[in-house]
């Protein structure tokens, strides 16, 4: 899915960021369409979360234009909120509340940024609970579901507020191998829906399945970019970091 | 032996036997102990405690004689500590957020200088601290005859050597009238909390309740001030002087100042009024003083916990996940709120139980007043101690006293910290008191594993 500047719901022109000296993010430019779901891949340190952060202003970069929904991402706040109630993002270490019932933790952001009734937050928790299938679960605290149960807690969190993009920093990660694959299977469903995704993930099965395009980071800079059939097969021409990368997971 | 073998048995058996055993144990020491004290002809009363003290308290003169008795020296102890405890317990506390929040901050000054008082309050012992508040800072005021009064005339504050006095607020006739208004205020503003409260669970829609509500109590109370102030005061009064009574005009007995404060209050044209501290010769008279012991203790003791409690605010605000802010910030959530909703509630869980034991050590601290001559619970003990040679029964009493304060400090601290505790997999759902006592039994005296039940 070849994307134009008009239908580009996120526009990134030659972004730079540096920690101290560390130059993190070097000159990364890249247009995501609406509806497009895009899986970030490379080495560890490469500055694929740095990138994502940067998207919904975790972090600042310090130079070159993230555009997000018309919206240019600087420091007036407006902006910020406007943005971050936009996109909903889902962590490797999942962050949920723990202090908070799942309920709570999902109705915790409508109810206090987005001013819904209880009753309405709660109704709109529960059909993502069902969605993410662990309605039985709304009650419990996170600290007593199992890792995979908490991720798609935390999808569901993130989907509470409607955001219109959804980041994922390697959601599976921290996941024993037999959850992986249901906090997959929630992914999954939601890249079929329509929702513009970018996700941080080294699930080759997923990529292959719904993504759409694969960002290949090196050393701060995106070296290449593809379709995940090009970009996984390794009889196709690539880049010789891709090519040693490529080696060494699959 | 198949009972033998049971382990529920087992378990209620060795806790019977371990209760056995150790009452047995308590019970031949205290016997031991009691025939030695006979032996030397000590045996423990608590007999004397009726009888007339005979020692004057500092500070106590309005309420307090020698010629009452033991007892009501002890009691007025007591009091003296429960001041200090009262008054330190919160102090303590804001003081300690405060400079815990600022140990934070991203201002290298701030930082910097709670930093250093911080350290220098934690490593220098409280005696050292204690004494020299009182000597250097309390006993360098003036004398009584010299007393700093802020302002001049009408003090609202006096400070001497002595320690400091403040004016009295007390009560006219008018003040029942105002407090009923008031009272409906209250009540009017409860409803509007309650029912607000529930308008915006229900819609979402944004309602400034915690606004709404103090306008409602604070605009009504204002209201009833006025109201209670306005039927128009008397003009004359009937005083009792020298055995007659007579009647005198208002306006001219206020100029020439010849009424009692109760007296004035009566003839006052608002619900409260002020009494302000008058010096008559080498004491004041009226307002509410505090003696110089009573402060230096007091803040010496608030200033040396609440240091530690900064350093508990702030270990307890770093111990936050920083996932736990990144989570609010891309959720949307505004500072305040990520504050308030999602570090302080698990700030707290961390914080509590070692601010308990601050509270633990404040109260039990307040002890050192001895060391100033602050008549506390302590102070008055050891002086009855020196009269009467009755150590064991006084000692009895001043163990079983402060066990009781901390008893009781702990009580309510576990109850909050319960509240705030985390629901895990591992949580055990609330048990009844008889089982959790069984369970210490199990787990720290038996040492048996921990089983689910
Ligand atoms: N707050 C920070 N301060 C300094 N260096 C950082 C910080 N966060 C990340 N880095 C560095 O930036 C680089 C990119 O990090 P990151 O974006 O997390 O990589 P990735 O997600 O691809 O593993 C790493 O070398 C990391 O050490
Ligand atoms: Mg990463």
């Amino acid at each position: 899915m070849k994307t134009t500047n008009a239908e580009a719901i996120i526009v990134c022109n030659k972004v730079n960021k540096w920690y101290g000296d560390f130059h993190v993010l070097r000159d990364v430019s890249v247009q995501i369409a609406q509806k497009e779901v895009v899986v970030v891949i490379g080495p560890s340190g490469s500055g694929k979360s740095t990138f994502i952060r940067c998207i919904n202003r975790l972090e600042e970069h310090q130079e070159g234009d993230i555009i997000v929904d018309g919206i240019p991402l600087g420091n007036d706040v407006r902006n910020i909120a406007a943005i971050r109630s936009e996109i909903g993002m889902v962590f490797q270490q999942f962050n949920l509340f723990p202090h908070l019932t799942v309920l709570q933790n999902i109705t915790l952001a409508p109810m206090q940024v987005r001013r819904q009734s209880r009753a309405e937050a709660e109704r709109k928790a529960m059909e993502l609970l069902e969605r993410v299938r662990i309605p039985e679960q709304a009650n419990k605290y996170p600290g007593q579901l199992s890792g995979g149960q908490q991720q798609r807690v935390a999808i569901a969190r993130a989907l509470a507020m409607e955001p219109k993009i959804m980041l994922f920093d390697e959601p599976t990660s921290a996941l024993d191998p037999e959850m992986i694959k249901e906090v997959l299977e929630v992914m999954k469903d939601l890249a079929r829906s329509g929702m513009t995704m970018i996700c941080v993930t080294h699930e080759m099965g997923f990529a292959q399945e719904v993504g759409d395009r694969v960002l290949f980071f090196d050393q701060g800079r995106i070296v290449e970019e593809g379709t995940p059939e090009t970009f996984f097969d390794l009889s196709a021409e690539h880049h010789e970091r891709t090519r040693a990368f490529l080696d060494q997971i699959l | 032996m198949a009972l033998f073998r049971d382990e529920r048995f087992i378990k209620i058996f060795l806790q019977l036997v371990f209760v056995a055993v150790f009452f047995t144990g308590l019970i031949l020491l205290v016997q031991s102990v009691a025939s030695a004290l006979a032996a030397n002809n000590l045996t423990p009363t608590f007999a004397f405690l009726d009888e007339r003290a005979g020692f004057a308290i500092a500070g106590a003169e309005t309420y307090y004689s020698p010629d009452d008795s033991y007892w009501r020296a002890y009691v007025v102890g007591l009091e003296n500590t429960l001041r200090v405890i009262v008054v330190g317990l919160p102090v303590t506390t804001i003081l300690g957020i405060i400079v815990g929040i600022m140990l934070l901050s991203s201002n290298f000054l701030v930082r910097s200088i709670a930093q250093f008082v911080v350290e220098v309050l934690r490593n220098t012992p409280l005696l050292v601290q204690l004494f020299a508040f009182y000597y250097i800072v309390i006993l360098a005021l003036p004398p009584v005859q010299n007393s700093i009064e802020i302002p001049e005339g009408n003090p609202l504050l006096v400070l001497n050597n002595r320690g400091i006095v403040f004016p009295e607020l007390i009560m006219t006739p008018r003040f029942a009238l105002f407090a009923v208004i008031a009272l409906v205020g209250v009540a009017i503003g409860a409803a509007f909390w309650s029912e607000s409260g529930k308008i915006i669970e229900r819609t979402g829609r944004v309602i400034p309740r915690v606004r709404g509500t103090l306008a409602i109590v604070i605009g009504v109370g204002i209201l009833g001030y006025v109201v209670a102030s306005l039927p128009p005061p008397p003009t004359t009064i009937t005083v009792v002087r020298d055995g007659g009574t007579m009647e005198v005009a208002v306006s001219e007995s206020l100029e020439e100042n010849i009424l009692t404060p109760e007296e004035r209050a009566s003839v006052a044209r608002t619900p409260l009024t002020i009494l302000y501290p008058q010096r008559a010769g080498l004491r004041y008279q009226n307002g509410n003083p505090y003696t110089a012991t009573y402060i230096a203790l007091t803040v010496s003791l608030i200033i040396y916990t609440a240091a530690f409690v900064a350093e508990i605010v702030r270990a307890g605000i770093m111990a936050v996940d920083r996932g736990q802010i990144e989570a609010s910030r891309a959720l949307g959530l505004s500072f305040e709120r990520t504050l308030s909703l999602v570090i302080l509630p698990q700030a707290l869980r961390v914080i509590i139980p070692p601010l308990g034991n601050q509270y633990l050590n404040l109260a039990k601290n307040s002890s050192l007043a001895i060391a100033i001559a602050f008549a506390d619970l302590f102070q008055v003990s050891t002086t009855i101690i020196n009269q009467r040679n009755q150590t064991v029964s006084v000692f009895a009493m001043v163990m079983v006293t402060y066990l009781i304060i901390s008893l009781s400090i702990a009580y309510v601290m576990n109850w909050i910290n319960g509240r705030f505790e985390l629901v895990t997999r591992d949580t055990v759902i609330k048990r009844p008191l008889w089982r959790r006592l069984g369970d210490w039994v199990n787990y720290t005296v038996l040492r048996r594993p921990h089983v689910e039940r």
